[in-house]
Parts: C-alpha cells; sequence; structure tokens
C-alpha cells in the first residue's frame, strides 16, 4: 500500500457505430467471464499495491456505482468523477486528481484487460524520472512495413505533468498534453509490454477478450470458488450438466445454467447465470449473458446473446449480437425445468461417471485462439 | 488483348511442422482445393490455361498433384522454361499473376483490376489489400533520438493510412518484359518492386472487400469458415436466419 500513489480509471467510450453492441450495456460493464470488465483494471491495480482509485466514468457514473458494489477489491477505495461539461482524457484526470494528494497517478483504460507488471512499470517510471510514461506494445507488421509502438491506454503520471492542464476545456492526452509536456522540456517516456494489452472496441473484440479471459481462467492452476474442473472447462456447482451432452473446453458455465440432452457446447464460450442450453442445441465460440435460452436444436456460433435472450428452436445465429427479452418464447424454453417449475436435480451440477464429453482442444489451438483473438481475426 | 493467368507458388512453412513440403494451392478450402477456386474465379475473365509457378525444388509428386487438378495448366519450374513459355505470347498480351497468399474473400474483385487495367493497358495494375485494424483506426507513439516521446500519431485508416498488408492479383503487360528474362516472383509485393525499379509505371487498385493471409493459421481458418458460412447461407436460402453481423 503507497499512499504517494493512486490511480485514474477512465471508462469514457466512443460508439464507433451505432451497432446493436454498443445499445447493450455500457462497456465496462460488459460480463467478461461472468465479471464486469472494469473489474479486472481494479484486480489490477489492487494487486499493484494500489488502494485509492477514482473513475472517471461521466454519464455512466450511476450505472457503474450501483454495479460495480460488488467487484471492488478487498482494501480498495473507489470514487466517482463526473465532469458536467466534456473535459477530454488529460481534463478528467486532471480534475480527478487534483482531488487527491498523491504525487504518481496510474491512469488505466477500464475496457482493457491491464497484463502489465504493474510495481515494474511504477518502478522504471520513478527511475527514469518523467513526467509522463507512456505502455506501448510494439507490434510488429507484414509487408516489410515498420513496426508501431502501439499505445495500450495505461500511462503513468506526475502530479506536476496533470497540473499543466488548464482547470477547463476539452483538453486530450495525445493531442495536448503530450506535446505541452515535450514543449516544456519535460521527459515523457515509453514502457514496453511483451504482449498487447486486450481491449473492448467492439463486437469482435469483445469476443476476443472473452476468449482470452475464459481461456487464461481455465488453464490457470486456481479455480475460482464455487467452480469445478472438468477437462478443460470450469462448471459452477450449481450449473446443470446433462449427461449426454457434449462440452468442449475452454468453456465457463455459471451457476443455475443448464446444459439440457444432447446439446453441445464448445469453447471458448462463457455461460452466465441461469442460461439454459435446451437439448440439441449447439453453441460454440459464444459469450451467453444471464437467463438466456438457446432452444431446441439452435445454433449459436460466434454470438453474443445478452440478457434475457431467446433463440428459437431450431434457429440459427452465427456471428450475431443479439439483445434480450424477445416476446416469443419456445417450446425448448417452455420444456426447460427452469420455466416449467420442474425441479433442478440437486445438487444441480452432476457429475455423470464418464457419460459427459468434456473435451479439451489441443495445444495448437490454444496457441491460435491467442495469437489470432487479440489481433484483428480475420483481417491482416 | 488476351489474359494469361499466372499462379505463384507459397508453401505452408508458416504452419510449422504441419505445412512442411505442402503447398497453399494444394490446400483444402471448403469442398475444393484452393488452387481450384483460383481456377475458377480465373475462368470468369479467361478460359485461357494457367501457368502455375513452382519452386526449382518442386517434387514429382507436387507436379503430379497439380496436374490432377488443373489438367490444363503449365506447371513451371525453371527460368528457361518460363521464358519459353512467354516467347508464344503477344506483347498486347497481359499476365494475371495471382498470389494465393493474398485471398480476396469476394469473388469479383478481378473483374474490378481488369476494368480498371482496360482504361491504361501500358500500366501494370495490381489488387492491394491495405492494413486494417480494429474501429478504422491506429495509434503510433513516435519516439525521439534519445527515447523520448516526441508525440502520439493516430491514424484513421480511409484517410491517413498508407501502408498495405498485401497484394492478391497483379496483371502486367507482356510488354514489360517482366517475366520473360526468366524471373520468377516468390511474391507480388516483389513483382511490384521489380516492376518499379524497372521504370514499368504501376498503379494499385484497392481490394473492394477483405483480403485474408493465408500463411496464417487463423486466416486460413477464417477463409474456410467463410466458405462453410456462404454454403451454409446458400441452403437456408429463403428461410429465416438471424445473421446480422456486428462486425
Amino acid at each position: 500500500m503507497r499512499p504517494d500513489i493512486s490511480s485514474i480509471v477512465l471508462t469514457g467510450t466512443y460508439p464507433w457505430a451505432n451497432t446493436t453492441f454498443d445499445k447493450l450495456l455500457p462497456r465496462p460493464l460488459m460480463p467478461v467471464a461472468h465479471r464486469p470488465l472494469i473489474s479486472y483494471a481494479l484486480s489490477w491495480l489492487r494487486q499493484g499495491g494500489i488502494d485509492r482509485v477514482a473513475i472517471c466514468a461521466n454519464r455512466e457514473t450511476r450505472a457503474l456505482q450501483s454495479r460495480l458494489v460488488h467487484h471492488v477489491p478487498s482494501g480498495m477505495t473507489l470514487s466517482y468523477f463526473e465532469d458536467p461539461m466534456p473535459r477530454g482524457a488529460a481534463g478528467c484526470i486532471r480534475d480527478a486528481a487534483m482531488a487527491d494528494d498523491a504525487t504518481t497517478f496510474v491512469v488505466a483504460d477500464g475496457n482493457t484487460i491491464p497484463i502489465v507488471d504493474l510495481r515494474e512499470l511504477v518502478v522504471n517510471h520513478r527511475a527514469s524520472g518523467a513526467a509522463a510514461t507512456v505502455v506501448v506494445h510494439s507490434e510488429s507488421r507484414g509487408s516489410g512495413n515498420p513496426g508501431l509502438q502501439v499505445p495500450t491506454g495505461i500511462y503513468v503520471f506526475e502530479r506536476r505533468a496533470l497540473e499543466t492542464v488548464p482547470g477547463r476545456g476539452f483538453y486530450d492526452i495525445k493531442e495536448h498534453l503530450i506535446p505541452r509536456l515535450r514543449r516544456a522540456g519535460e521527459k515523457v517516456r515509453t514502457f514496453s509490454t511483451r504482449s498487447a494489452i486486450p481491449r473492448v472496441m467492439n463486437a469482435q473484440t469483445y469476443l476476443a477478450v472473452c476468449d482470452f479471459v475464459v481461456d487464461h481462467l481455465v488453464a490457470a492452476q486456481e479455480v475460482p470458488d464455487g467452480y469445478t474442473r472438468m477437462g478443460d472447462s470450469l462448471v459452477h456447482c450449481q450449473a446443470y450438466v446433462a449427461g449426454d451432452a457434449t462440452v468442449v473446453g475452454p468453456v465457463l458455465i455459471g451457476p443455475g445454467a443448464h446444459i439440457m440432452s444432447s446439446a453441445t457446447v464448445v469453447g471458448p464460450s462463457s455461460l452466465g447465470r441461469d442460461v439454459t442450453v435446451a437439448s440439441g442445441a449447439l453453441v460454440s465460440r459464444s459469450v451467453v449473458w444471464r437467463r438466456s435460452i438457446i432452444g431446441e436444436r439452435a445454433v449459436a456460433d460466434r454470438c453474443i446473446l445478452s440478457d434475457d435472450t431467446i433463440l428459437d428452436t431450431d434457429e440459427r445465429a452465427f456471428r450475431t449480437v443479439m439483445a434480450g427479452s424477445r416476446a416469443s418464447v419456445p417450446e425448448a424454453a417452455a420444456a426447460a425445468p427452469r420455466q416449467t417449475g420442474m425441479p433442478v436435480p440437486a445438487p444441480a451440477f452432476r457429475l455423470s461417471s464418464g457419460a459427459n464429453r468434456w473435451l479439451t482442444s489441443p495445444p495448437w489451438a490454444r496457441m491460435w485462439r491467442r495469437d489470432a483473438g487479440l489481433a484483428s481475426i480475420s483481417l491482416f | 488483348m488476351r489474359v494469361w493467368p499466372v499462379f505463384l507458388y507459397s508453401d505452408l512453412q508458416s504452419l510449422g511442422r504441419a505445412g512442411q513440403g505442402r503447398s497453399l494451392l494444394g490446400l483444402p478450402l471448403g469442398s475444393e482445393l484452393l488452387v481450384e477456386r483460383l481456377r475458377r474465379r480465373v475462368r470468369a475473365i479467361t478460359q485461357n490455361p494457367p501457368m502455375i509457378l513452382s519452386p526449382v525444388t518442386a517434387t514429382a509428386d507436387y507436379v503430379t498433384a497439380m496436374a490432377a487438378v488443373c489438367p490444363d495448366a503449365r506447371i513451371i519450374c525453371k527460368r528457361d522454361e518460363l521464358s519459353d513459355a512467354l516467347a508464344g505470347y503477344e506483347l498486347s498480351d497481359v499476365l494475371l499473376v495471382l498470389d494465393p497468399r493474398c485471398f480476396a474473400v469476394r469473388d469479383r474483385e478481378l473483374e474490378t483490376l481488369i476494368r480498371q487495367f482496360s482504361a491504361e493497358q501500358q500500366i501494370a495494375h495490381h489488387l492491394v489489400a491495405f492494413e486494417t485494424g480494429i474501429a478504422g483506426t491506429k495509434e503510433h507513439v513516435d519516439v525521439d533520438a534519445r527515447g523520448f516521446v516526441r508525440s502520439v500519431h493516430r491514424y484513421y485508416e480511409p484517410t491517413t493510412w498508407p501502408f498495405i498488408a498485401g497484394v492478391c492479383a497483379s496483371l502486367v503487360p507482356v510488354s514489360t518484359g517482366a517475366l520473360a528474362s526468366g524471373f520468377i516472383p516468390t511474391s507480388l509485393l516483389e513483382l511490384r518492386q521489380f516492376l518499379v525499379a524497372r521504370g514499368v509505371s504501376s498503379r494499385d487498385v484497392t481490394l473492394e472487400g477483405r483480403a485474408l493471409d493465408l500463411t496464417k493459421a487463423h486466416g486460413l481458418l477464417a477463409a474456410t469458415e467463410q466458405f462453410v458460412l456462404r454454403v451454409a447461407e446458400e441452403r437456408s436460402a429463403g428461410q429465416r436466419s438471424p445473421t446480422h453481423p456486428d462486425w
């Protein structure tokens, strides 16, 4: 715990396109492996020894305040900062920093999964004497083109750097603050990470980030509380998996989820709380939020199904984002135990003495997901 | 003007042990081989048989396999063979050279290239795929000689991003003599540079759709997935389909 270091998490997002995905939920609250995306940044800061975090959420402040209650790491104090007028990233950081007496500020993007060694970053920053450090990732490019030093959305600022930001008006980090520091003769350094920082920018990157986290969660030695490892998958103890269902990992199955008879789930996938995959249905490479129902023999491949989505019987969805609360209730949904009030087998998660097929994916598949998932998946 | 298709050779070394000694052209893509897919695309342009440029080290098995799937193709393994083949062409003819590594997703991109070429037949034309990123922007930290950040550039792909990722196809007038000397390019990027060095004027034509890098595992998988999805859509034509891609 270092009282001289504090953190500011930026959660503002710009909807690049008016897609279904952008309308689902504020991006920092989107579930990634059953946790809000922003909670990964908070955990990263806490593990790095930082216990005070100001969240600049602006119009999303209320939504974040109400939903983050259960995801604040132990020992961390959160405060929220809301600017009445658009201030830009540097303006928001400055305003939040002036309310804190720390001398060094770690700034993180709440839409990322930070995987940088935070302690090493801070030590490096302080040793350099720089007013600011920009965390970058080296991106190699083909066709003989020069590589890029890509900013990751993580910065470290000294207080003196932020004090140069005007108290009013729009002020950006890249367009205003960094050039101003350079003109003032202040040092701004880079800190290179070994790998790209997963960041949610659209539906495609959201799926890639979920793949990344599910993959790492399943590969980790430690099993999260309440979950049991089955093959390459993690299944909550309150989930039900039929004896003849097939699960090809890595798959994360949440509490109250039902994988019915002869259903198939192919990873990387995560099924949220109280999701039902009806008989004969297939869910592959998808993220299913809470209480959604995949009807009998329905297929969802590379999909995002938000809360309370119903995929009708025999319906097929490929690379689709579906918002919930659809009117029609398919037969499969009606037949599911949760819908009809039929008793859910207890304990809900059933080990089926080998009847289930818990299949593991080969090592090359994991490597491919790692390499392809965080970059643009299908393009150069 | 007669168009003569030429397919470049590429191996699958980037796939590691699984790709050793295997030709990209012979790779299955859905229910057909890649060379058959390319052949089908070229048939929409010309019925002339293709040349398949192969390395000197090409094995007899490879030549046999290519001949089996492309019976009318002329498989060239030596420089002299290439020079001899081109000697029979008219100066007004044009070579349509395809690089299987840079695979255009849409089938009809070659027709756009031909259309552009028809207006300027003395100039080589290249069908290029631009690098694309997420959400259409790229950022780059510019560092000075002392290691201090000078600025952070934000590129917007449609306006300020100038770099291409690859060349899918090139239309090269025979009159340029580009391949007549026996020069066998390993890629269309190399051919493009070769033409510039020889003083041949070139024009890049931007791909309208996407391109996939078939030297990478994820590119191959994406190409296969795209093929399967298209077949599935064709089969379910007229049925309700909830597919409405957000990306």
